[in-house]
């Protein structure tokens, strides 16, 4: 049954949207699990699960989850801050806090490493208390942090734009102290935010290439992230190593993709049903 | 507990919030702040919470001065228009909050008790495990008001408490606000800009205008006396007139008028009510003012007859009963003769 | 909110210094400080590096970077990458923003979904896909030899993997704005007697345009900026397959610090006229949720 419409071009650019988004994306990445679909599970199973592939899903995962969560920590408070309080520069401020979307990886990268090496500015403190933060799982943790850093804002910095200062008030009349409403009133409606933007710091941090690199060091079995395993295998022609490589982390990054879409339903909901 | 507002006054940069405001409220008392938009009734009262700062002057709780003390101490139960009720929590948590926040938190069976008998009280019993999102506008404020009522407060403070409700609830939720007030006899201060609402439920009325106390007053006097033209003007319906003023003293056309009490007034400004103006077909012996009438709308309790004055077209408005209207038997554009039962002179103009 | 335009005086009472009921300022300040001493370390000191290392052996040196024909051969094929890339990618929001805001079709949402995967994919990846379908070993690599075409370690890579990245930033920002501000005035338009083409060009485009600058605007500065798909695609072939982002690797990797520093410089610079775009649009035409 043809549907009645008043505004025109809808078969134009439905078409138009599939064909570009079949082409562009959909098929490409298809062709990762069709690829593997050829392997045995035996093969694939020592390509996904070697000592060396396994060392590097524990740093990516461990330091993508530490760096995630210095992110909460401090994404809620930079939010809380712009938010909330008043100071010279706080614009700047607010503008700089998407700099790691717009700093391209590479560049953020050899900065960060000129920083945190040996002989850099914050490299050469760390060094004589027997800290190394370059070429190290900690470096690592630096860079996911710095890429991590505008997701957990973003996402909390509107919730607590939007939240009542009637019901602050109420818990004050009621006699509560600054601490117990953060716990009890703002907290409760925060942690939605909050959670989606630890996951999709998470997200971007196990994916992240350019900025860990250069100050990862890149040693096997200890400072080799995911992603540079799969570049690693393909300049050596294992295509199928680094794909089923590929493969896993895709499955890890569409079930966060879809847990980070259900939180944003979940969020959206709570802030339209008490309107 | 008796509260005390001394000299307050507030700006927020260029704008006066309130400008030297006194006002004492008894122990016990219902008292409404009632004003238009922007008088400053909210501020005074969020000022008396300690919701917010004075820039001067002082509040006092049974003679004690409590400006600096922090919101949280001040022991008032606080009601705001749109409930602020915390959304996350049942009904029975919300009741609760101000009894587990405490340092010296009651037990367990002694909240439950507290939480019950105010939910019997605002009547709400059995909805204790819903949330604030599955019940009505009527139902959230009852329970902002419970909330509030749980701290045991010392005065019960009231923002606008029934404006976001229709107009049904309203009603109700009024003549319930008096029952509690007469079974609790917690001092009551109350903001609305709605004069109905005022004038039924409280028992002092607080006008307020620009800032500034216009009249206090129980509800009859302020109805009937009103002391200034913004008053009259602010509780029911009225109309303005011209009055002449020379020699011979003040009068509405040929209707002479008490003549000013201060010397050397020169203009004046007559406010009448609709219902206080009587129409007849002849002069009647009295002094009358001669109208035309230009408009009847008569469904309804009484009739309304729109009319000019034929000496200077001004227009007013009378109301009047059917049965006088159905004798009269006026229709549009016939002259009559207008007799006021009650006129109030202010002076400019 | 109703309740604020009712009465001018609420807004300025919650927050402010003067608010009773406000942290205490000692707790405020140690707050403020400690986010923008957080900020300023993860923030503020990689972006000043960048400067201070291309400058460390002063203003001729960091001259010196850009006398290389490699490093404008960089720059060239950033520029025609982000010149395929952000065109495309913006007919295709277009497309994408009016059919999903303008009509009802079932698996609107998984759509919606599927627009946003290139975001939940890494870089690499985004890269591979591409080596898989047209690289030597690929689906197509063997047809392709055959005619002398070449897609991998080519520009057409690049393109490629940049058009991929960059997918999602044009639609995302049309959709929301265009989903709240409904089909009434086009429904008018087209009631008016319109055309298909005169209710987009005359009525849709613009009350969309400032989202519409801001998509490509961030598209851009990751078409340019992109480094780890296109690094896979790439081959690294000096003077002919190198983004500027490559190019500052390959300096790098070779210890000519100030050299990739001052690369990176053009790249940061990029960064910061992003962001000052940015949050101009955001101030002034958005008012972003």
């Amino acid at each position: 049954m043809a549907k009645f419409r008043v505004l025109p071009g809808f078969g134009l650019s439905l078409g138009y949207t599939l064909l570009y988004l079949g082409l562009i994306v959909l098929i490409p990445l298809s062709a990762t699990f069709l690829k593997t679909a050829g392997m045995s599970w035996a093969d694939f199973l020592a390509a996904v699960a070697s000592p060396r592939v396994m060392a590097s899903y524990r740093l990516s995962f461990g330091a993508s989850f530490i760096a995630a969560a210095i992110n909460t920590a401090a994404g809620l408070l930079v939010a809380w801050v712009l938010v909330r309080y008043s100071f010279p520069g706080k614009k700047v401020v607010d503008s700089l806090v998407d700099l790691p979307f717009a700093l391209p990886t590479a560049v953020a990268g050899i900065a960060l490493t000129a920083i945190y090496a040996p002989n850099g500015w914050i490299g050469s403190l760390l060094m004589p208390l027997g800290i190394k933060s370059a070429f190290s799982p900690f470096g690592v943790i630096i860079a996911m942090t710095f890429i991590g850093l505008p997701f957990v804002v973003r996402t909390v910095q509107p919730v607590l734009e939007d939240l009542d200062p009637e019901v602050e008030q109420a818990a004050a009349t009621l006699g509560a102290n600054r601490l117990t409403t953060f716990i009890y009133v703002i907290f409760p409606e925060i942690w939605p935010a909050l959670l989606t933007g630890f996951a999709m710091a998470f997200a971007r941090a196990i994916g992240e290439y350019g900025s860990v690199v250069f100050i990862a060091g890149n040693m096997p079995m200890k400072t080799e992230i995911t992603p540079l395993l799969i570049i690693t295998k393909l300049e050596q022609y294992d295509f199928r190593g680094a794909t089923a490589i590929a493969v896993v982390m895709l499955v890890v990054s569409f079930i966060l993709l879809l847990g980070i879409n259900l939180l944003q339903r979940f969020t959206t909901r709570r802030r339209n049903a008490f309107a | 507990m008796s509260i005390e507002a001394r000299n307050i006054s507030r700006h927020f940069g260029a704008f006066t919030a309130l400008d030297d405001i006194n006002l004492k409220i008894g122990t016990g008392e219902l008292v409404s702040l009632l004003g238009p938009s922007g008088s400053g009734k909210t501020t005074l009262l969020r000022i008396i919470a300690g919701l917010e700062r004075s820039d001067t002057g002082s509040v006092l709780f049974n003679g004690e001065d409590a400006t600096l003390l922090p919101v949280r101490e001040r022991q008032v139960g606080f009601v705001f228009q749109h409930y602020a009720l915390f959304r996350h929590m049942s009904v029975f948590k919300n009741i609760a909050f101000g009894l587990n926040v405490r340092s010296e938190r009651p037990s367990k069976a002694a909240i439950r008790d507290k939480v019950r008998s105010l939910l019997s009280l605002v009547q709400l019993e059995g909805l204790e495990e819903r949330y604030p999102n599955q019940l009505s506008g009527g139902q959230r404020q009852r329970v902002a008001l419970a909330r509030a009522l749980a701290i045991d407060p010392k005065v019960l403070l009231l923002d606008e408490p029934f404006g976001a409700l229709d107009a049904r609830v309203r009603h109700e939720l009024r003549r319930w606000l008096r029952q509690i007030h007469q079974s609790l006899h917690i001092t009551t201060l109350f903001v609305t800009h709605d004069q109905d609402e005022a004038l039924e439920v409280a028992d002092r009325v607080v006008v307020m205008n620009q800032a500034r106390i216009e009249q206090i007053g129980s509800p009859e006097e302020i109805y009937d006396h009103p002391r200034t033209p913004f008053v009259h003007e602010f509780l029911g319906k009225s109309n303005t007139l011209s009055v002449k003023v020379d020699s011979g003293g003040a009068s509405v056309g040929a209707i002479a008028l008490p003549p000013p009490a201060a010397g050397g007034v020169h203009s004046l400004t007559a406010y009448v009510r609709p219902h206080q103006i009587g129409l007849s077909r002849v002069p009647n012996g009295t002094p009358v003012l001669p109208v035309k009438v230009t408009h009847i709308h008569a469904a309804g309790s009484s009739a309304r007859v729109d009319l000019i004055r034929i000496d200077n077209g001004e227009e007013l408005a009378a109301e009047i009963s059917r049965e006088d209207f159905e004798q009269l038997a006026l229709t549009v554009g016939e002259e009559a003769f207008a007799r006021f039962k009650k006129i109030q002179v202010y002076p400019g103009g | 909110m109703p309740r604020q335009l009712q009465n001018p005086v609420r807004p300025a009472v919650a927050r402010g210094a003067a608010s009773p009921l406000a942290e205490p300022a000692w707790v405020r300040w140690l707050l403020i400080a400690a986010a923008l001493g957080f900020l300023a370390l993860f923030l503020g000191l990689p972006l000043a590096a960048v400067f201070i290392e291309a400058f460390r052996k002063g203003v001729s040196t960091y001259l010196a970077a850009f006398e290389d024909p490699d490093a404008w051969a960089a720059i060239k094929l950033t520029l025609l990458t982000a010149g395929i890339a952000v065109p495309l990618n913006l007919v295709f929001g277009l497309a994408a923003a009016w059919c999903i805001t303008k009509f009802d079709f079932r698996g609107k949402s998984l759509l919606i979904t599927f627009i946003d995967l290139p975001f939940a994919v890494s870089p690499v990846i985004s890269g591979l896909i591409y080596v898989l379908l047209f690289g030597a070993q690929g689906w197509f690599g063997p047809w392709l030899a055959a005619h002398d075409i070449k897609i991998i370690f080519a520009v057409p890579g690049i393109v490629l993997a940049s058009i991929f990245v960059t997918f999602p930033f044009v639609a995302r920002e049309l959709i929301p704005l265009m989903q709240s501000q409904g089909s009434d005035e086009e429904e008018a338009a087209v009631s008016l007697g319109a055309t298909g083409w005169q209710t987009f060009w005359h009525v849709t485009l613009p009350n969309v345009r400032w989202a519409l600058l801001y998509g490509v605007i961030l598209c851009n500065a990751r078409a340019m900026g992109e480094f780890g798909a296109v690094s896979v695609v790439s081959g690294h072939i000096r003077g002919k397959t190198n983004t500027l982002p490559l190019h500052v690797e390959i300096l790098y990797n070779e210890y000519n610090f100030v050299a990739a520093f001052a690369c990176a410089s053009l790249l940061a610079f990029l960064a910061i006229v992003t962001l000052v775009l940015k949050s101009i649009i955001e101030g002034r035409h958005l008012s972003k949720p």
